[in-house]
């Protein structure tokens, strides 16, 4: 029973496919620890997400471990060369298998009771299991998840019944490779004295979606970002939705402006940003050959990690204004943001807002949020 | 049977309406989430709530923020004169719009996409809504809070059918005026030196948010665990009165010269009164220079909770720094060890339920006041 405080509307709006009529996802699917529950189970179990760069699993014996919302996986390159997943726990007790990123001789050994398995998943060894009655070895191979590679990205899915990401999205990754040709030149780029990588803190106080439509429309950009304002051309930068996918491209505009400096000959004088359901961005920023793959990842209903890499030219090093840039004044306001909305998606005085979308789909259109929004409603079965 | 099946075998009992034969609150009210969820509701955003301090209203566009517990509340002085609470979110996509204070020229504008809302709520522009379909912008007018003033604090409520503060507590605020002539003249006390305007005060302290108002409306603690607050006050003279939604404690100097800290001969004021504003409010003062302190308990979830207010003083007086740090570290730590230690307490298997000790006499070290409380949080909680 609602008090007289409770609720501003008396009914929810769904989701509307047409995002010139629909309204914005409620505020209580942002905080509610059932509705987390619900994400992982309808949406992050059966989701292909971002793994890791494949450079980090190049020789055999490779591997890196993933921590996605709910489950931990880990993928391995085989002794044949082959790059497999699997859920990262052992089949006898459950502990986990691998942490970090690292290189396995010849078998993943759990670090509980020994029980070895190879790179394939198949158990190899597990001490006095040859005492046990009726014990069968196959029985308790690691279960493997789904491992696609694109572009120099490694991704996972738990669900091994799921689509094909190039079926979901091949389209996507041939829209970057030919909007950024030299992508493949490209090598992870780590620096321990920066996080360039966009790496930010675990526990940010906000809900995953939060930043997820933040990064979907510029409609904010003018009143939050002054100065990537004054580096990309307002006026070019448009959002176009596609499948499970969308895409915002927008121009340089100017050499010198108030974000940082690009160079008369810098490679690239586009900022271009692709958006993948559910939780992940790819993109890059004018300058330097560069790109950035970001994931978003709930840690709880109201907090919030991320996990990313990024790419340079080999023996490249980050042009310091532009990470600077980044680090110190673009992320800054849109963590605040996120922080602030989250605080305003709790409030007794708010139900659900509108999208501004436009006829035109101009560049404050919000119809990426929409195209969103609708994925979640559909996804969650409250379309 | 060993003691420890007790649990088992113990049958609640009420919070009864006589404190003499009332057993106290059982502890499972003071940890389970599920309780603090149910507060939220039928206690926190059903009663009034300080906000903040009139003095920070004067003018039009002056406008001040608070949380009550998780709701972000924004009050606005018109251009019309008029006093009005809203929901500080945008109606657009949910970002806080007013922080901290400060003044307005003329629109309460987001920071997020600078839809800009007039001084009295309703939307004034929003960026390229002309181009949306059936966009109408009487939809997304800030939702209003009620507010009220009295003695030059600013109280919200978030229940539209509340009975009004005036109709609650205009009595205690008549009896505070009553009892310290010179409290209009107070202004807030070294604000930002001191951090405890309307930010928190401490931080987050790991206790139920009741079990600091418990500690706050009995002095039958203050002997052993208060030695120099019974020196300085005389704890003959203390006597705790009850009321409808409020209670009062009240106190004399014992002696200028004590283990607390020194009050001048000429101090303005010899007296040591306190009131309880129901649910969690605490408005006070102590012996010498005139001061008055408003002390909120604010809960943060079932386990946590968080203090804010404001102190004020004179104009031009500087508080005595003995004085303030007798309160802040000896008094409050005191406090503070107490309530840890009772929270933890209140988790045991070994602890139900205790006896208020109260005596026909309502003495100085009668739990009354406690009682009191319990009895307004059980009704309050009482299924409706």
């Amino acid at each position: 029973m609602a008090t007289a405080a409770t609720m501003k509307r008396p009914h929810e709006h769904v989701v509307d496919s047409d995002p010139e009529i629909a309204w914005t996802l409620p505020g209580r699917l942002y905080h509610d620890p059932a509705v987390l529950e619900e994400e992982k189970r309808t949406i992050f179990a059966s989701a292909w997400q971002y793994g890791c760069a494949e450079a980090d699993v190049a020789q055999p014996g490779d591997y890196v471990t993933i921590e996605l919302p709910g489950d931990s996986v880990f993928v391995v390159r085989g002794r044949d060369g082959v790059l497999r997943g699997f859920f990262n726990v052992c089949q006898h007790r459950a502990h986990r298998l691998l942490e970090g990123r690292g290189n396995v001789k010849a078998v993943v050994t759990c670090p509980y009771h020994a029980w070895a398995f190879g790179l394939d998943g198949a158990l190899r060894a597990a001490r006095n299991s040859e005492n046990v009655k009726g014990f069968d070895r196959t029985a308790f191979g690691l279960k493997p998840v789904q491992v696609e590679v694109h572009l120099g990205m490694v991704f996972v899915n738990p669900d091994m019944a799921a689509p094909s990401l190039e079926s979901q999205a091949g389209d996507m990754f041939a829209d970057i490779a030919a909007q950024m040709p030299w992508l493949g030149e490209l090598a992870p780029y780590r620096d321990e004295r920066e996080d360039v990588g966009f790496t930010f803190e675990d526990d940010m106080a906000f809900n995953w979606k939060v930043l997820i439509d933040n990064c979907l429309e510029c409609y904010h950009c003018a009143p939050a970002h002054p100065a990537f304002c004054d580096l990309i051309a307002m006026d070019s930068y448009r959002t176009t939705t596609h499948g499970l996918w969308s895409s915002a491209k927008s121009r340089l505009n100017k050499h010198d402006n108030v974000a940082y400096r690009v160079a008369e000959d810098a490679e690239s004088t586009r900022g271009d940003f692709w958006y993948l359901w559910p939780n992940m961005t790819f993109g890059a920023f004018p300058g330097q050959a560069n790109f950035l793959a970001f994931a978003v990842e709930p840690t709880g209903p109201e907090t919030t990690t991320t996990r990313s890499d990024f790419f340079l030219r080999p023996g490249d090093t980050v042009n310091a204004a532009r990470s600077n840039y980044g680090r110190d004044v673009l992320w800054p306001e849109d963590k605040a943001i996120c922080e602030a909305v989250h605080r305003g998606l709790k409030s007794r005085g708010y139900g659900q807002g509108r999208f501004i979308v436009d006829a035109t789909r101009s560049e404050i259109s919000e119809h990426g949020v929409h195209h969103f929004h609708r994925l979640y409603a559909r996804a969650m079965g409250i379309a | 049977m060993a003691g420890s099946n007790l649990q088992n075998v113990w049958r609640e009992q009420p919070v009864a309406a006589d404190p003499e034969e009332s057993f106290t609150l059982p502890g499972r009210y003071y940890t389970d989430p599920a309780v603090f969820a149910q507060e939220k509701e039928r206690i926190f955003f059903r009663s009034w709530q300080y906000a903040g301090q009139a003095s920070d209203l004067e003018n039009a566009g002056d406008f001040i923020t608070c949380r009550i517990i998780d709701q972000p509340i924004a009050v606005v002085r018109g251009r019309d004169g008029e006093l009005r609470g809203f929901h500080n979110v945008c109606q657009h996509r949910a970002h806080e719009l007013l922080s901290g204070r400060g003044n307005l020229k003329a629109v309460i504008t987001c920071p997020y996409h600078a839809w800009a809302y007039g001084l009295d709520g309703t939307l004034r522009t929003a960026r390229n809504c002309e181009n949306v379909k059936g966009f109408d912008k009487a939809d997304f007018t800030l939702d209003g809070v009620r507010v009220e003033t009295a003695l030059g604090m600013v109280f919200v409520n978030l229940d539209a059918d509340a009975p009004t503060l005036d109709e609650q507590a205009g009595d205690m605020f008549a009896d505070i005026a009553a009892d310290l002539p010179w409290i209009a003249d107070l202004r807030p006390y070294e604000r930002e030196a001191r951090a405890d305007g309307v930010a928190d005060i401490r931080g987050a302290m790991a206790f139920n948010w009741k079990v600091l108002c418990d500690n706050c409306l009995e002095c039958y603690h203050c002997e052993p665990a208060h030695p120099a607050f019974c020196d300085v006050i005389d704890m003959d003279s203390y006597r705790t009165t009850l009321h409808g939604r409020w209670s009062s404690a009240k106190s004399r100097l014992l002696k200028h010269q004590n283990a607390a800290y020194d009050v001048a001969p000429d101090a303005a004021n010899r007296k040591g009164n306190f009131w309880f504003l129901w649910p969690n409010i605490t408005f006070g003062t102590m012996p010498g220079q005139a001061t008055f302190s408003v002390f909120v308990i604010e809960p943060v979830d079932a386990l946590t909770t968080r203090t804010r207010g404001e102190y004020l003083a004179m104009p031009g007086e500087t508080v005595d720094p003995v004085r303030l740090a007798y309160g802040q570290d000896v008094l409050w730590g005191e406090d503070q060890g107490i309530c840890e230690a009772v929270q933890r307490g209140l988790s045991s298997r070994g602890y139900r339920q205790g006896r208020f000790i109260v005596d026909a006499g309502r003495s100085e070290i009668s739990e009354h006041g406690v009682h009191h409380f319990q009895r307004l949080y059980a009704q309050a909680m009482a299924p409706v």
